[in-house]
This record gives C-alpha cells, sequence and structure tokens, in this order.
C-alpha cells in the first residue's frame, strides 16, 4: 500500500513539473537517448531564456574576471616579436619637422607589433591543454595575459544548449585577443539540427554538410574579427572506440573551414598519440619523458599529454613568428 | 547511470514497480534485485560487468574453500591477495607505471617497455572494500557463509556500488532474507531524495565552478579567492558526497534496506577525533575495523596506537585515490589524529582551563581549529599534485595577484546554507518530514511538486560528475 502511494506521488510529480514548465522539460529531455529526432527538433527551437539565461550570464561573468581587471606587471617587459605590422601605425598630421643639419640617419627598425593577448576557446578538452598552454606561455615566453574561456559538454552542436557564437562574439569584443586557439568536438557526436531546422542524424552525409555550416558559422566569426591569428586544434587519436569514426570526419571539416581563411590554420594532432592509427597511451615528450597522455575516460589530456600538444601548438606559432624563441632565465 | 537523470528514472521507476508485486516473496525478491542490479552497472560498461561478475564469483568460492575446508587461512590469504592485487591493477597501476617512469627519467634510464592504459570500473573500491570484510567475517565465524544468490546481491547491491555507503554483509542479509522489509516512511524517503538531489543539483553544481579553476591555476588568484576556494571546496565534497549518500538511501529504503548513516554533519565537529565519526562514517568503522584493529588498535600501548593511527589514515588516504597528495592528506589527517590523542592523554593537571572559564569561547576555537584543519587538508585532495597544492598555499600568504574575483552574495549565500546544514541539518529534515506526514495526498504532491520544481530551477545547464565516482 505505501510502496503504490509513493509511486503514485511519484507520478503526480513528475506530471506536475512536466506540465508547469513543459518548454524546459522538452530542452532537458531532448539530451536523453529517449527523444526522438522531432523532439530534439523541437527543442532545439526553444529558446533559452529566463533562469537559464542568468544562469549562463553569472558563470560567463566569472570566467570573464580572469583577467581583464588585473594590474599589469610591469616588472615583466612585453614580448617583441619579430613578425611586421600588418598595417603600419598612422603617422601624424604635419609630423615632418624641419631638421637643422642634414645627418646621415640610421635605417629605422621595422616597426612590430608583438601578439600580446592569447584566448583559448572550447570544451572541457581544452580546459586541460588551456592550462598548459598558460603555463607555458608564461614561463618560457613571459605571457601572461592569456585567457581560458571553456564549457563544459559544450560544442558547435548543441548552440540551443550553449550559444558559443554569442559568447566568442561577447568575449571577442571584451578581451581583444591578439592570437585564438580553439578546440571543439568532444561533445558534438549527436544528432544536429540543421539551419533549416530539420533534425539529422549523427555521421550521416546530412549531418556532416550540417556540422560544416556550423563549423563555417564560427570560422567566419573569427575570420572577419580583430583576431590577427587562428589556430584551430584537430582532436587527437581518442582511447575511446566510440569516437575512432567520428573524430577524423570532424577533423576533416574543421581543416576544410580553416582552409577558408588567411588568419585560420588548422593543427592536426591525430598521430601524436598514435601509431599506424592505433592509440598508443604512453608518449615521450620532447625531452623523452614518458608518461600517459589521455585520462581513463579516453578522451581528456593528462597534464603529460597537455604538454605535448602544447609544445605542438607553441612550436607553430614560433614557426609562424608570433613567439620568439623562448627567453632564459 | 547516475541517479540525478531521465535514465536512471525510467529505471528506477521500472524496478520498483516489479520489486513492490515480489517484496513479501523472499526469493523472487532475490532474483529480481540482483538482475536490476547487474543491468544497473552493465548500463556503465559491459567489460566492467564482465570483471565484477568474475571477481564475485572468485570470491565466492575462495568463501566456500574458507568456510567448508581446514585450509581457512590460506584461503583467506588467496583472497586478500586476490583482492589487493585486483585493486592495485584496476586502480593503482597508473600510478605504478607513471612513478617508474619518474624515477627512470631522473635516472635518464630510457624507458620504452610497452604499457597498457587501465581503466578502473566503476566503484572498484567500494566493492572489493566490501568482498575483503566479508572475508575477514566468515573467517572470524561472524557471519555463515552466505548463498551465492544472497552473496552477489550483496556485492552488486546497485544503490550503493558506483559510491557506497559501505553496507556490511551481516546487516544486508538480515534484510535481505525477511519476508518483512523495512518499514519506510513516505515522507522520510522524500526528504532523503530531496536533500540528495538539492546538495547535488543545485549546492555542488554551483560550488563546483569556484573549485575547478583555482585548483588547477591558484596562481591566477588572489589570497581571498584562494580562501574562499578552500572553504568552497570543504563544501562541495561535503554536499557531493552526501548527496550521494542521501539518493543512495532514499532508493535502499524504497528497496526494503535502512538507510546507513554516512554523514552526520561532520563541519560542526570540535576536534578531528570527531570529524572522522560524522564524515564517511561507513568508510571510517570499516578502516576501524579491517585495518586499525587488526595492526592491534590501541591493545600494545600508547606509541604502537599512535603509528597505528597514522598507518590507517594513510591506507585511507590511497584508498581516496592513487597518487602521493592523497597518500599525504591521509597522513596528516593520521598526524593530526595523533596530537587530538595525545591532547587527550594528557595528565589532568596539564590540560589548559579555557574550556572551564570560556567554555563557548573554548567551544568556538576548537571549532575552529578543527574546521581550519580539514579545510586545508581538502587542498591536497582536491588539487592534481603536490606542487599545485604548495603553490595554492604560497598565493594564499603571498598572492600573485590581488584583484578580488570571488565576491558574489549568491555564494555567500550557498556557503551559509551548508552552514546551516552542518549546524541543523537534522532539524530541518525533522520538520520537513513532519509537515510532509500530513495523510492529505493532494497538499504531499503540491508541496514536493513546489521544492523539486526550486530545485530543478536553482540547478545549473550542466550537472559536474560525482567526486566520489573517482575512488
Amino acid at each position: 500500500m505505501k510502496d503504490r502511494e509513493f509511486l503514485l506521488i511519484v507520478t503526480s510529480v513528475i506530471l506536475t513539473l512536466i506540465f508547469s514548465n513543459l518548454s524546459l522539460f522538452l530542452k532537458s529531455f531532448a539530451s536523453t537517448p529517449f527523444a526522438s529526432p522531432e523532439i530534439k527538433q523541437a527543442a532545439g527551437n526553444i529558446e533559452i531564456n529566463g533562469f537559464r539565461k542568468s544562469e549562463q550570464d553569472f558563470w560567463s561573468k566569472i570566467k570573464d574576471i580572469n583577467f581583464d581587471s588585473l594590474p599589469k606587471e610591469p616588472e615583466i617587459p612585453p614580448v617583441k616579436t619579430e613578425i611586421k605590422a600588418a598595417v603600419e601605425p598612422p603617422k601624424p598630421a604635419n609630423s615632418k619637422k624641419p631638421t637643422p643639419a642634414k645627418k646621415p640617419t640610421p635605417a629605422k627598425p621595422k616597426l612590430t607589433i608583438p601578439y600580446r593577448k592569447f584566448l583559448f576557446i572550447g570544451d572541457s578538452v581544452m580546459f586541460d591543454l588551456g592550462i598548459q598552454l598558460q603555463y607555458t606561455l608564461k614561463k618560457k615566453y613571459n605571457i601572461a595575459d592569456t585567457k581560458i574561456d571553456y564549457k563544459v559538454s559544450t560544442g558547435l552542436n548543441r548552440i540551443d544548449y550553449y550559444d558559443w557564437y554569442a559568447r566568442t562574439r561577447q568575449i571577442l569584443n571584451n578581451y581583444q585577443p591578439d592570437v585564438v586557439i580553439v578546440l571543439f568536438g568532444a561533445n558534438d557526436r549527436q544528432n544536429i539540427i540543421d539551419f533549416q531546422g530539420k533534425a539529422r542524424a549523427v555521421m550521416t552525409k546530412e549531418w556532416q554538410k550540417a556540422y560544416q555550416e556550423r563549423v563555417d558559422r564560427y570560422a567566419k566569426l573569427l575570420d572577419s574579427s580583430s583576431v590577427r591569428k587562428v589556430y584551430w586544434v584537430g582532436q587527437s587519436l581518442p582511447n575511446k572506440s566510440s569516437y575512432l569514426k567520428a573524430f577524423p570526419i570532424m577533423n576533416a571539416i574543421y581543416k576544410n573551414a580553416s582552409k577558408s581563411s588567411s588568419k585560420i590554420e588548422f593543427i592536426s594532432t591525430w598521430e601524436t598519440f598514435g601509431q599506424a592509427g592505433k592509440f598508443v597511451p604512453v608518449v615521450a615528450n620532447k625531452s623523452g619523458k614518458r608518461g600517459y597522455v589521455k585520462n581513463n575516460d579516453g578522451l581528456h589530456f593528462t597534464s603529460h599529454g597537455a604538454l605535448i600538444i602544447s609544445d605542438l601548438i607553441v612550436d607553430e606559432m614560433v614557426r609562424d613568428k608570433i613567439l620568439k624563441a623562448p627567453t632564459k632565465k | 547511470m547516475l541517479f540525478p537523470t531521465y535514465q536512471f528514472l525510467v529505471f528506477f521507476l521500472i524496478i520498483f514497480s516489479a520489486i513492490v508485486s515480489v517484496k513479501p516473496q523472499v526469493d523472487l525478491y532475490k532474483i529480481v534485485l540482483l538482475v536490476s542490479s547487474l543491468l544497473f552497472y552493465s548500463f556503465w560498461s559491459f567489460d566492467f560487468l564482465l570483471l565484477l561478475v568474475f571477481s564475485t564469483a572468485y570470491n565466492y568460492i575462495t568463501l566456500r574453500v574458507l568456510c567448508n575446508s581446514k585450509y581457512k587461512k590460506n584461503a583467506l590469504i588467496s583472497g586478500l591477495v586476490f583482492n589487493i592485487g585486483y585493486l592495485g591493477i584496476f586502480k593503482y597501476c597508473n600510478f605504478f607505471v607513471t612513478s617508474l617512469f619518474e624515477i627512470l627519467n631522473q635516472l635518464q634510464i630510457p624507458a620504452s617497455f610497452p604499457v597498457l592504459q587501465i581503466i578502473a570500473p566503476v566503484g572498484v573500491s567500494f566493492y572489493t572494500f566490501r568482498m575483503i570484510s566479508h572475508l575477514i567475517d566468515c573467517y572470524q565465524q561472524k557471519i555463515p557463509c552466505p548463498k551465492f544468490i544472497d552473496y552477489a546481491a550483496y556485492i552488486t547491491y546497485f544503490p550503493q556500488i558506483a559510491s557506497g555507503p559501505i553496507s556490511r554483509a551481516r546487516e544486508f542479509y538480515l534484510q535481505l532474507n525477511s519476508p518483512e522489509k523495512y518499514d519506510y516512511q513516505i515522507e522520510e524517503v522524500i526528504v532523503l531524495i530531496l536533500s540528495g538531489l538539492f546538495k547535488k543539483y543545485t549546492l555542488s553544481s554551483f560550488l563546483f565552478n569556484f573549485t575547478q579553476l583555482p585548483f588547477t591555476v591558484p596562481q591566477q588568484y588572489s589570497s581571498i579567492d584562494l580562501i574562499l576556494a578552500a572553504i568552497s571546496y570543504s563544501c562541495l565534497i561535503y554536499v557531493d558526497f552526501s548527496g550521494y549518500s542521501d539518493l543512495a538511501n532514499g532508493i535502499s529504503c524504497l528497496l526494503g534496506f535502512k538507510p546507513i548513516a554516512n554523514f552526520n554533519m561532520p563541519y560542526r565537529s570540535l576536534s578531528l577525533q570527531e570529524f572522522w565519526k560524522r564524515w564517511h562514517i561507513s568508510l571510517s568503522e570499516w578502516l576501524r575495523d579491517y585495518v586499525y584493529f587488526p595492526f592491534g588498535g590501541n591493545k600494545y600501548g600508547k606509541l604502537r596506537k599512535y603509528v597505528n593511527l597514522l598507518m590507517t589514515m594513510a591506507i585511507g588516504g590511497f584508498w581516496h585515490g592513487a597518487g602521493l597528495n592523497f597518500i599525504f592528506w591521509g597522513a596528516i589527517h593520521g598526524l593530526g589524529l595523533i596530537v587530538n590523542h595525545l591532547c587527550k592523554d594528557l595528565p589532568q593537571a596539564i590540560h589548559f582551563k579555557l574550556d572551564y572559564s570560556f567554555p563557548r569561547f573554548a567551544k568556538f576555537c576548537s571549532w575552529l581549529l578543527t574546521f581550519t584543519f580539514v579545510t586545508c587538508s581538502w587542498v591536497f585532495f582536491g588539487t592534481p599534485n603536490w606542487e599545485t597544492a604548495v603553490i595554492f598555499f604560497q598565493g594564499i600568504v603571498h598572492p600573485a595577484v590581488a584583484t578580488f574575483q570571488f565576491n558574489f552574495w549568491q555564494l555567500y549565500l550557498v556557503i551559509a546554507v551548508i552552514g546551516a546544514i552542518n549546524l541543523w541539518g537534522d532539524r530541518i529534515s525533522q520538520l520537513l518530514q513532519t509537515v510532509l506526514s500530513l495523510k492529505n495526498i493532494f497538499f504531499r504532491v503540491v508541496l514536493v511538486s513546489l521544492l523539486m520544481y526550486t530545485i530543478l530551477m536553482l540547478g545549473p545547464s550542466t550537472v559536474p560528475p560525482f567526486i566520489y565516482f573517482n575512488f
């Protein structure tokens, strides 16, 4: 009797909750395996507002203040890089002053604009990598003005759940980074709602087209901003069989999107932790030290794995003369 | 499959409906319970399920040998070796390999031998501990050799397999084999489930964001931020784990088992000894009965008692995670307990008289000292490695950053709420139960819906995983 009464209460509470906020229920139910493509499609079209919106804004606010309001550290000289300024600073009007005597002046050094601000964007996988990048940039290159903007369980697929376009636009405006490093994909292996509002089953041709559209749109957003260089980091070989098929397809999509802009460069990390297409759990870093590269979930980097990938990115930045050779202390 | 998910809700409603109809038929009830547990565990991974079945079968064979042959001691040793080896392979192998690489790197010896990455099955520490205590209980003839179905139902019991509480075999079998199941009160179960969801879904998810970055890159935070992050972590680990225990207990009640007290307002403790009587009670008692006592407990003099305490706590620390920081965390708790015992063991004449002159002030000082000690020790527990923990403490004393970033009234409110739970949790729970005990079902539905709605609305869009799932 008591068990039945409890079941009755539970059922009544569930029904009350569903009907008191149907849109919230639909939105959360759409993330479960039980939801049909039609439900996912309907949920995708529901706008996030009210409390959910203020919750996202609240966390964004906390993450935003990491470096924006920090006092600059005068003891650390700014890093000078060898890259030529893309645009020379405008000369002030009537800047020519009469010189008292003609002297042979030494040739002026070419003006360089250093790359000072680095932004790392992505999901929880980027969090592990971003921490290592921050550490390397600070320790080896004296660059302290870096920021990680990550959100767990997000990506470019479920923008109805977390709108990375809006978030990126906002952070680019507020932080004005010189270099952006992007890593997405770990949470994107799920059905997608394309730009016509239709649900597409994961990894089908239609899915790939819709996801390419998402990625292209994001690439365009970065391309049209004031960012000077973007590195799009591809997924590395996972230690999880369910991702083995998806990641190469997604990497091809990121690579394809990066071709559309001279600012964006795709960094392939696929073979970094692999041999002949097979995942290798223990890999040596630059100094020959060996260690596990991925956590037990097979996706997230260990600190050793993050170091290897961050070295790869940093090397690329040195090659592109965004970073000067490491300063020796 | 996590508890606060739709998948679990559907799973449980089906299981509960089935169990309701077979509760009085003990044999059928056991079968339904075992099948449900195996099904629940298979949702994590089929490979993990096979390992669990293998380990259960091996342990049961060992138990039969232990109970029915004259080679009791050999059977016990082989069982213990198997279980410690099993735990060592699945939980500590990666740690040992990493440590070996560290040593070889230090010695500049090339290490090119192939290694595997072993993934620990969910709840491996919890179910292996249950297997070990069962072997010892049978060896000491505290319990008779059970039937296989009873043993399998005990080891795989799904509400407790992932994160405890670590139930004892004797109590479990008594309840399992009785046609009269635990007579729960509906309001008791509702309060446990609401409390679990509120702690996990609302409070823990909120605090997660204030601890993740400071515990990874403490050099980017000011002194006051780091202090707030440390307090937040103390609160987070409490609400996260006790929230899980509340949910597990609520579900257990419905299945016919008495709830196991695992947390009893631990942050109101006035000493470290009291803290360990209130924190993760089922583990503390397990360590006392199966590690501290076999080491000799307090039977061989004070010095030996202190050594035993230190060793038990260090083992407890290592059980929590494969890392030197966990061993250190356990060891400093061991040292704290030794100091605690030393103070108690001092002759009465030397005792400081503060507690007689200013009893309230003395109580406050004791509480502050205990809470500060526990909070500081969590830093070693929560940071990824030893170096980060040191940077964390350096950052509190000599901060690299001056800007105060965590000045949010919501954070202070959440800490205050958790403080209130630790002070008056039992009274709040009792009050809520009294309100819900009214017989009007309509009133109950409205009130529970309202509370559930509030919890859901206050919860975030992403719920982080349970911390104790890593152990």
